[in-house]
């Protein structure tokens, strides 16, 4: 028997939706709110990116914790927020293919977070950054000892 | 989900939701426990693994040993999903531990005459019991088969259910072997191929030939190998015989077999059955063009 993502997706579906009312509940403290529009998207998203990484997902879902982790980033701001998510939902199975099954969703979205911020909220970094650094950030809780921190250096005394 | 054909024809459509809701309900369950609920996303390719392990748990709850990967899913349609995979995970642990005492008794009782494929399949067989993960990948088989049965098992069967019918026959035809002076055994095999101990072939194919051969000219097993003269005498006795008539011929020379090694194993007399057909086949192919010589040796 072949799982097919549509089965999946209908399994799913409702509990998802049930999810992202949730996360704003949370969100709407740090002044972050999804429209269901913008819930519809996310979801539809959150589908096309499992299917092009060839992933599949169940239960909560990693969209709630994907909002827990970054809602209160001094870098999130409402007008980005739904098209960020959708951005940093597509990198996280993006990470997690190239990571190998190695890192946790857990550990996997506190580097993504640690390099978010260290970034300034630009995702250019998480786009290009190697397994090896990722391990190294996720393991240890700062860029430090990595090029990410020299990039930091570089910039401060460009400024 | 695509379900397999038998599935499609035997379920209505909202029948094959409910069985697709339930599967994946299963496969939820499953792939927490498979990542201790540190990851919500997995491969496909590792989500469709642990989605066949479910099916042969299934399987085998069901079917048990006889399972072949066809489920008669309008039979358990209302069953709860998870009771039936737990009681396929229990049977598969029950039969793990037969398993590997028949695995040990066939270690302990090898043929008198070897051959290197049969010991190295063994010894793979032997970390087999470790390796495999029921659990999370029951349909799968960790370890190395070689060695080539007389009759192979069907490619259907898979995990434990495929290990425990290859125990079975190697267990029978080297049983069968254990009947046979040694000497006898390996001058028959010289003949069948004098590199028996290296390559893979089948050690009790040449020689259950060779005794139903001897049997049917009425010579005892002292020596299992076939002269010129025996060869012709056999060529002789089925030439005029029709496929059916070879097929009685042959089955009064194994049961002959098997009076004069005293055999009452009820699996012993159906390999030997099995396999005598097969045998039957072979002689009625070639008994027009070149006689008995490349079969009974």
């Amino acid at each position: 028997m072949e799982i097919s993502f549509a089965n999946i997706n209908t399994l799913q579906a409702v509990r998802r939706k049930e999810e992202l009312k949730e996360c704003n509940q949370i969100s709407e403290r740090f002044g972050l709110f999804l429209s269901e529009q913008e819930m519809e998207w996310l979801m539809q998203n959150r589908y096309e990116s499992l299917k092009s990484t060839g992933r599949m997902e169940f239960g909560e879902g990693i969209i709630r914790k994907l909002v827990f982790t970054f809602c209160d980033s001094a870098y999130l701001e409402q007008e980005e927020y739904a098209t960020l998510l959708m951005e940093l939902q597509e990198l996280f199975y993006t990470l997690k293919k190239e990571t190998l099954e190695q890192l946790t969703d857990d550990e996997l979205l506190y580097a993504m977070r640690i390099i978010f911020d260290h970034s300034g909220g630009s995702l250019e970094h998480l786009r290009s950054i190697d397994r090896g650094t990722l391990y190294r950030i996720a393991c240890s809780g700062t860029v430090d000892g990595t090029y990410l921190e020299q990039v930091r250096r570089w910039e401060n005394e460009y400024e | 989900m695509n379900m397999n054909k038998p599935m499609q024809t035997l379920l209505s459509e909202e029948e094959q939701m409910i069985v697709q809701m339930k599967l994946l309900e299963l496969l939820e369950q499953q792939t927490k426990k498979y990542t201790s609920g540190e990851s919500t996303s997995i491969p496909v390719e590792l989500g469709q693994e642990l989605m066949n392990s479910i099916m042969f748990c299934m399987g085998v709850s069901v079917y048990g040993l006889d399972y072949k990967g066809q489920m008669d899913w309008k039979r358990i349609l209302h069953a709860e999903f998870a009771d039936i995979f737990q009681r396929g995970i229990a049977f598969i642990q029950e039969k793990m531990s037969y398993g590997e005492a028949l695995w040990e008794k066939i270690c302990m009782h090898l043929p008198e005459v070897e051959n290197q494929s049969m010991l190295d399949t063994l010894g793979s067989l032997g970390a087999f019991w470790k390796k495999y993960d029921y659990r999370f990948f029951a349909h799968e088989i960790p370890c190395d088969i070689d060695y080539q049965l007389c009759i192979p098992i069907a490619e259907e069967k898979q995990g434990i259910v495929y290990v425990l019918s290859y125990l079975e026959q190697l267990a029978t035809e080297n049983l069968f072997l254990s009947c046979f002076e040694k000497e006898a055994m390996r001058a028959v095999l010289n003949r069948y191929c004098p590199d028996y101990r290296g390559l893979l072939i089948n050690l009790y194919e040449p020689i259950v030939s060779n005794a139903i051969g001897c049997a049917l000219l009425n010579k005892g097993f002292h020596e299992l190998v076939c002269s010129e003269k025996e060869q012709e005498a056999l060529t002789s006795l089925f030439e005029n015989l029709t496929g059916e008539e070879i097929i009685d011929c042959i089955r009064n020379g194994a049961a002959t077999v098997l009076k004069q090694i005293s055999c009452e194993n009820r699996r012993e007399e159906e390999l030997i059955e099995r396999y005598g057909r097969e045998l039957a086949a072979r002689i009625a192919g070639v008994k027009d063009v070149g006689g008995m010589a490349g079969i009974f040796l």
